[in-house]
Order: structure tokens, then C-alpha cells, then sequence
């Protein structure tokens, strides 16, 4: 009975060591959602004007615009045009059917076809997209299954900004095994990265003999 | 018989008898006894941390190797796991087990040239592979290196910038590689861990004994290790799991990345591909000709993590040709000079078909004219 009570007390008094345990930072559901970055123009395209649906022939067959390169607009103010040597409307847009994009032969295509447009000067990318090697495919990994599908080029990029546009990381691991945050300073020198650094780190002699 | 010698030993001789119990035996065997029960207790005190539930029953504890179940004894201990979770989390998981489809290998191709270290590849693994959030796991982790070295030592996981990617570094998602070769499945002693014959490495958390040896030997730190009872919330649980990857884990068993097979062995991308915003992450069967691995395996330029340990990853890193996709006039410099000293055709491997030169060079000279006149 002695050895029972006495087991018991030990069990009771021992401590328990305490690791400090941290708890992951909760993800917004909604930044975590697959699919298409941007949504692309529709085809056939409208535009919200005062508020309602038009269809772009609808206000170009009165106003027939193509202003200089630079020169400023009375409407469309909103597109920032930021794609290097391509800066007028027209090298894509067709002049007489603003519902169509125009190819450098003269024929047109509709907004629905837009990678063979940006084929035309991006001829790797084009070859990469077609091949899978590059831009984003959703659904499913069967190859050519009918859930698979592969994003248009102007899913990703702004036709008129194609640069992709950068992103505010998702926070940083708080794993046990992978340390504190450091402070930034350290970080930035790169010496104090590795913790084995402190031990392994030679400090640098200018020249060798 | 004068006297009873007593047994100089930390233990009482059997011959002892009661009249014969004088003090010194009583303070010897109290002490022995003190002493072993003390033992005891500090052997027993962490069972004190541990729930009703996580003390296995008797049909738990019996239960047989993945491999050795029939599929009638599977059925038994999926639903043991099934009532489990339900009254954890309050949920009914659609908890199935789910076999290698049938001339399927998966592979796994990563563009370095495209990511751009937003980490939400490593989020969304989390949430959708029911990793503890307290302590926190992940399968995935993202280094931040500078740019022109593949040194990680001059790494970090904690880069924390308020926009990516950095213009001087690039970022190298690293995760478990499924090996062909796979160093962890070797060492383990209980067999709890194997490669599927779709490439997947897996682990039945049942079976795992927790010695840590896989997590020793994986060159690529692609195991985590339940050091305390995973914790997740209820609301976060992902009710679509397989019985050889999400489902939940207990204390003391080793996890880590198995392609999200309970999605993938249904035709589905793995999470991380799915989310990657920039499709830099490319998912699918090696044995597939036109799949898009295989394309990247034929065309571009691939290196592997660790070549020489001889694991035969089947995670796969590649880069883009450095061509002048914008008409960049320093791109297009650049190019000309690659060109020039190493006979590339804008940096493109023999076979390919390399950038359409005839628009380009019809282009850009009168475009660059026109803009410097």
C-alpha cells in the first residue's frame, strides 16, 4: 500500500518539462482558393459604361479613336499601358471591329484566342505554353482530360501590363526546428542564417599569401 | 543456522525471512524499492499527458501492418478511424484508402525562373493536409537565396518582405522528393514506411514507432515529427482524406508530403499545384509521354537536389531559357552575346525549336529606329 501511495505522489509531483510550443498563424480561406488570377475579357467583350453592359462596337462605330502613342484619352483612362515597345492600340485591337484582335498579317481573331496574338512576338513562351511548360493548368493532371485546363495568357498577365505582378508573401514558418525569427539585420548579412554558421564561420582575411 | 547473512545486493534474498528483518534490511530494501518505484514513475509520467483517447484500445492495438490487413480488416480500421474523428472533430471524414492507379508514376517539376516565394503552396498543404497547427507542421518550406548561388546556408526560410519576389534573390520550394531510391523507407525498422508503385513514399501512422530514423537519413529534411499531440481546430479540418496520407496523426509518428494522393490518385493536381499563381509548380505521370513533366523532362534545362546522394528524386527543378521574351532591348543583348560565345540560339537546347527569330529580328530593328530617331 506504502509503494502505491508513494508511486502516486510521485506521479502527482514530478514536473513535466515544458517545451515552448508556438501555434501556426490562421490562413485566409480565400487566399488560398485555386484558379485564374485575373478574369479576362469575355468573348464577345463588354465594358461597364454608366453602369450598364455595352459591347465595344457599340460606342467605337460613333468614335472611331486611335490616337497617337502617348497622346491623351477621353476615355479608357483606367488601362495603363506598360508593354515595352508595344504601345499603340492597334498593333492588337482591330481598327474597324473592336470585337476582334487583329494579327500581324491583317486577319483578326477573336478576344477568345488571345495566345496566338502574343504568339507573335512571344514565340517561346507560345511553344512553352502549348507544351504545358509554362502558365498554369487546373483541373486535373491527366494530360488532355476533359477537367484539364490550361489558363489563357491574359488569365495571369494584364494584356496591357504583362508584367506579373508581384505578391505580399503568406507569413513565415514558426516551426521549432526552424528557430526563432531572426531580426533582420542578421539577416541580411547572411553570417548568422545557419545556426552551424556561428561555429563554422572563418572570419575573411583580405588576401591570401 | 546462527544467523542469516544478508545478500549484499540491491535486491532482498528470498531467504530472508520476517524475524531475520533487522533495521539496516529494512532502510536497504526501502531505499531499493524508493529508488525503483521512482524510476517507475518518471518512466510513467508521460502517460499522464495523455487523453482517453489516445490510449489505443485493444482492437487498435492490434490492428495489422497497411500491407498485412485484408480488405475486410481495412474496412474495420477505417471506420475505427472514421468514429474517431467524428468524435474529435465533429465531423464525418469521407475517409477511404485509395490504391496506385495502374501505369501511373508521378513526378513532380518546379520552375525556379517562375516562383516567386509567395508560400502559398506551403499554406495550402496545410490546410488541406490536416497538419497540426499547434505545434505547427509543414511539408513544404520555401528558402530565399541570393541570386547566382544554389549555397542554402546563405538561405533563409524567414524572409519576410512586403512584396515577392526580390529582385536580388529567387526562392527554392523544397519538399519531399519521393525518392526512388529513398533513404528513409532503408532505415526504418518496422517497416512503416515504402514506396507505392505509383513513386509515392508512404507511412502508416499506426505502425510507426517514432525512432526518427527516416527523418535522420532524409537528405532533403522533407519529414516532420509529432513531437507533441497535433492540434487542430475543428472548423479547419479537411474531411476528404485517405488512410495513407491526411488523415489525422497522433503523437509521436513521423509525416511528411505524399503528393496529395487522395487527391492525385483520383486525377486531381496536389494542393500546392493547384494554388501556384504563377504555375510554377507542374504536377503529373512520368509514364505519360505528353503529360507535362514528361514535356519539361524533355525540353528544359532540369537539375535535381542533391545529385550526388543517389536518392533518384522524382521532384524535378528547372529554369526557363534566358531569350528575349519582351523585346527588351538588354534581354535581346544579352541573348546576342550568349549567342555569340556559346553558339546557343538564344540560350535554347538542341531539338527545341527555339524562339521565332524571324518575327523578332523583322521587329525590333525598325521598332528600336522609331524610338531612338
Amino acid at each position: 500500500m506504502g509503494f502505491i501511495g508513494l508511486t502516486s505522489a510521485l506521479l502527482a509531483l514530478s514536473t513535466s518539462f515544458d517545451v515552448p510550443i508556438k501555434s501556426a498563424i490562421t490562413i485566409d480561406r480565400h487566399l488560398l482558393e485555386p484558379g485564374a488570377r485575373r478574369v479576362a475579357m469575355s468573348d464577345p467583350p463588354h465594358v461597364m459604361v454608366g453602369g450598364r453592359s455595352q459591347t465595344c462596337n457599340g460606342c467605337h462605330q460613333i468614335f472611331a479613336s486611335a490616337g497617337a502613342a502617348g497622346a491623351p484619352r477621353a476615355y479608357h483612362e483606367s488601362v495603363q499601358l506598360a508593354h515595352g515597345l508595344n504601345d499603340r492600340c492597334v498593333n492588337c485591337h482591330d481598327p474597324k471591329d473592336r470585337e476582334r484582335l487583329t494579327l500581324r498579317d491583317g486577319s483578326t481573331i477573336p478576344f477568345s484566342q488571345t495566345p496566338q496574338l502574343c504568339a507573335q512576338c512571344h514565340g517561346t513562351l507560345y511553344r512553352d505554353w502549348q507544351r504545358g511548360t509554362h502558365g498554369k493548368t487546373l483541373g486535373s493532371w491527366v494530360s488532355h482530360s476533359a477537367e484539364q485546363r490550361r489558363l489563357n495568357c491574359n488569365e495571369c498577365h494584364d494584356p496591357h501590363s504583362p508584367r506579373y505582378e508581384p505578391y505580399a508573401p503568406l507569413p513565415a514558418p514558426n516551426t521549432l526546428r526552424m528557430g526563432e525569427q531572426q531580426h533582420a539585420d542578421h539577416r541580411e548579412s547572411g553570417a548568422l542564417v545557419s545556426p552551424l554558421r556561428r561555429w563554422l564561420h572563418q572570419p575573411q582575411t583580405g588576401e591570401h599569401q | 543456522m546462527t544467523g542469516v547473512r544478508i545478500w549484499d545486493g540491491p535486491s532482498l534474498p528470498a531467504r530472508v525471512t520476517a524475524n531475520a528483518l533487522n533495521r539496516r534490511s529494512f532502510l536497504r530494501v526501502g531505499a531499493a524499492a524508493l529508488g525503483g518505484m521512482a524510476a517507475l514513475a518518471a518512466a510513467l509520467s508521460p502517460l499522464r499527458e495523455l487523453g482517453s483517447d489516445q490510449v489505443p484500445n485493444l482492437e487498435q492495438f492490434l490492428q495489422k501492418h497497411y500491407k498485412q490487413m485484408t480488405p475486410a480488416e481495412l474496412e474495420e480500421a477505417l471506420e475505427r478511424i472514421r468514429a474517431k474523428v467524428e468524435k474529435r472533430f465533429e465531423v464525418r471524414p469521407h475517409l477511404r484508402d485509395l490504391k496506385p492507379m495502374e501505369g501511373v508514376e508521378f513526378g513532380y517539376a518546379l520552375n525556379l525562373s517562375r516562383c516567386i516565394g509567395c508560400r502559398k503552396c506551403v499554406h495550402a498543404c496545410v490546410a488541406e493536409n490536416n497538419q497540426s497547427r499547434t505545434p505547427e507542421i509543414q511539408y513544404i518550406r520555401v528558402i530565399e537565396m541570393p541570386r547566382g548561388t544554389l549555397d542554402v546556408e546563405q538561405g533563409t526560410h524567414h524572409y519576410d518582405r512586403p512584396l515577392v519576389p526580390d529582385a536580388e534573390h529567387f526562392y527554392l520550394p523544397v519538399q519531399c522528393h519521393q525518392c526512388a531510391n529513398p533513404p528513409c523507407v532503408k532505415v526504418c525498422p518496422v517497416e512503416a514506411t515504402w514506396q507505392e508503385k505509383d513513386g509515392v513514399t508512404v507511412i502508416d501512422y499506426d505502425w510507426c514507432i517514432g525512432c526518427r530514423y527516416c527523418e535522420a537519413a532524409c537528405p532533403y529534411w522533407a519529414r516532420r515529427f509529432n513531437f507533441a499531440q497535433p492540434k487542430l481546430p475543428k472548423d479547419q479540418l479537411n474531411p476528404n482524406m485517405s488512410y495513407l496520407s491526411n488523415r489525422p496523426r497522433e503523437m509521436g509518428v513521423v509525416e511528411k508530403c505524399h503528393f496529395c494522393l487522395h487527391r492525385t490518385r483520383e486525377g486531381r493536381m496536389p494542393a500546392c499545384a493547384e494554388v501556384c499563381p504563377t504555375g510554377a509548380r507542374k504536377f503529373g505521370n512520368l509514364l505519360d509521354p505528353h503529360s507535362e513533366v514528361s514535356e519539361i523532362l524533355r525540353t528544359k534545362r532540369i537539375f535535381i537536389l542533391k545529385e550526388e546522394v543517389g536518392t533518384l528524386p522524382r521532384f524535378f527543378y528547372y529554369f526557363d531559357e534566358r531569350y528575349p521574351n519582351s523585346l527588351d532591348p538588354e534581354a535581346i543583348a544579352i541573348a546576342d552575346d550568349l549567342r555569340a560565345k556559346e553558339g546557343a540560339a538564344y540560350g535554347c537546347l538542341p531539338g527545341s525549336n527555339g524562339p521565332d527569330t524571324e518575327i523578332i529580328a523583322a521587329v525590333t530593328p525598325q521598332w528600336w529606329d522609331g524610338r531612338t530617331a
